[in-house]
């Protein structure tokens, strides 16, 4: 998974974030990279799932990559220290019916600031993003298995990329071993 | 978490054309349908306070009185803003950016003109281009031009830019680019003002003038525009010349023969010659090079309506003003 991440402020609060994302396996991308799709894409978020903001203030860059991340349907989380006022801009923004469901604020103290991120990783997951049929898969097959999805297709009476579709999920709810990953995925050690 | 959000005027001339979140095409045709369409990018507000002002329809022409407007417009919110965004449609934004850049020469503030990159509703013809952009980009491109114009409104620039795509392009260097759907202006010498990527990249070396700020507001429209083949005689009747105020003739001949160069002194008409890479003088006419050919026309538009006389007309057209003159 790829997130962009972006602190307004650089303390040790943007470190733990950082070190905490690296720590589950997130791909993070960052100003400190120069970003991604510098080939002139005009959807720079492209394929990242979120952007995550953390800081104190709703500098100008922050507010740039918030507003070009939802305008691109990407989800966005900012982590605001306890204490802090949401700006009034944000705040309507999370009241529009077309955000409010992309569009995450939650104040954070030092305890929970990684419990934060879990629970913002965890809806990821579940986001109804990820079942959308938007990646294109090749795959090879032989004669005896295309004879087969041919045969199964008119069998049952349905396209088969969906029965293949709906058979792949099967397998990942039944398989034990990746639903144990999926609960721990975001874990760490102490 | 409060801040001093810039107040951007958001001009708009066509060029307006968006999806809705049902993915319907939305465009503004008058005033009326303004709130509704800014409705649909509620995102830009995080970036400015913006105050949108309709111009003209996504169907109308953009004509030198819109131009006018639009300048009457920047002209009377200097005071009270911190940019200025022009929405136009794709067909004419090189222009209106070059006529702006003419009649606010020297300007403090920064005028950014961008477009969605189809206009006019008329989609008889765009289907394929329509359904391109969609699969590729999710739409046709205006809300992110828009974050990115509204982003770089407080940066200081030398003059009016076009915003589109991942390119920031001054209004002199840009041209229309045929090959690309993403960006669909180029730099004619592959100078750019600025790139985006996850943020906009400004040049860091960019010239400003050091010139007073003045403000030319008239355009003068009635110029003819002729394209000289050379080997080709001319044989335009001098009727015509009596509804135009002046020429402008662009030819690939370095020189122009005796034929033609007689027939120019007779018109009695301020003539600009243009040929991008040099064309020797004659008599009569002011000739022009290492500017596009749209910097040239409008050029001549312009100082036709602020310079009556002839030397002072010929002196002017000769002046790198904005920065149209780069070789």
């Amino acid at each position: 998974m790829k997130i962009y991440f972006y602190s307004s402020d650089k303390t040790i609060d943007s470190k733990h974030v950082e070190r905490y994302l690296k720590q589950v396996g997130i791909e993070i991308v960052d100003d400190s990279k120069g970003g991604i799709n510098q080939d002139a894409s005009v959807k720079p978020f492209g394929k990242m799932e979120a952007l995550i903001f953390q800081g104190k203030n709703l500098d100008a860059r922050a507010g740039y990559l918030i507003a070009l991340a939802l305008s691109q349907n990407k989800e966005v989380f900012c982590l605001l220290p306890n204490g802090n006022k949401i700006d009034g801009t944000l705040q309507s923004l999370k009241d529009d019916k077309n955000f409010n469901k992309r569009l995450k604020i939650e104040f954070y103290q030092n305890t929970d600031l990684k419990q934060k991120i879990f629970d913002f990783l965890k809806t990821l997951d579940k986001g109804d993003i990820r079942d959308l049929f938007n990646i294109k898969y090749t795959l090879r097959i032989s004669r005896r298995i295309s004879d087969y999805l041919n045969w199964k297709s008119k069998k049952v009476d349905m396209p088969k990329a969906d029965w293949l579709r709906n058979k792949i999920k099967d397998v990942i709810e039944r398989d034990d071993d990746y639903q144990q990953y999926l609960q721990d995925r975001y874990k760490t050690r102490e | 978490m409060a801040r001093k959000k810039k107040k951007i005027i958001l001009l708009l001339a066509g060029g307006t054309l968006l999806l809705d979140k049902e993915a319907k095409f939305l465009a503004v045709q008058d005033s009326l349908d303004v709130d509704h369409w800014l409705r649909q990018m509620p995102e830009l507000s995080i970036l400015a306070d913006i105050e949108p002002i309709f111009i003209s329809g996504e169907d109308q022409e953009i004509t030198p009185q819109i131009w006018e407007k639009i300048a009457n417009k920047i002209s009377n919110n200097l005071g009270n803003a911190d940019g200025f965004i022009v929405v136009s449609k794709t067909g004419q934004l090189i222009n209106t950016a070059l006529v702006l850049g003419f009649i606010f020469q020297n300007i403090k503030k920064s005028i950014i003109l961008t477009c969605s990159q189809i206009s006019g509703t008329d989609f008889l013809n765009k289907k394929e281009k329509i359904n391109k952009l969609k699969d590729k980009h999710g739409g046709l491109g205006l809300r992110s031009n828009l974050i990115n114009a509204l982003q770089i409104t407080d940066s200081k620039l030398p003059g009016p830019a076009i915003m589109s795509g991942t390119r920031l392009i001054s209004a002199v260097q840009a041209v229309k680019n045929y090959h690309d759907d993403t960006n669909i202006f180029a730099s004619f010498n592959d100078a750019y003002w600025g790139k985006v990527g996850f943020g906009i990249n400004i040049k860091k070396d960019l010239k400003h003038s050091t010139k007073q700020f003045e403000i030319f507001k008239k355009i003068n429209s009635k110029i003819l525009i002729l394209e000289d083949f050379p080997g080709v005689e001319w044989s335009v009747d001098r009727e015509i010349f009596k509804k135009y105020q002046g020429v402008i003739i662009k030819t690939s001949a370095q020189s122009i023969d005796q034929n033609k160069q007689k027939q120019i002194a007779s018109w009695k008409l301020p003539v600009v010659l243009y040929n991008y890479q040099g064309i020797l003088s004659i008599e009569g006419a002011v000739v022009i090079s290492g500017c596009t050919w749209s910097a040239a026309v409008v050029k001549t538009m312009w100082a036709l309506a602020n310079f009556k006389e002839l030397a002072d007309f010929n002196k002017v057209m000769k002046q790198n003003l904005i920065g149209e003159f780069t070789v």
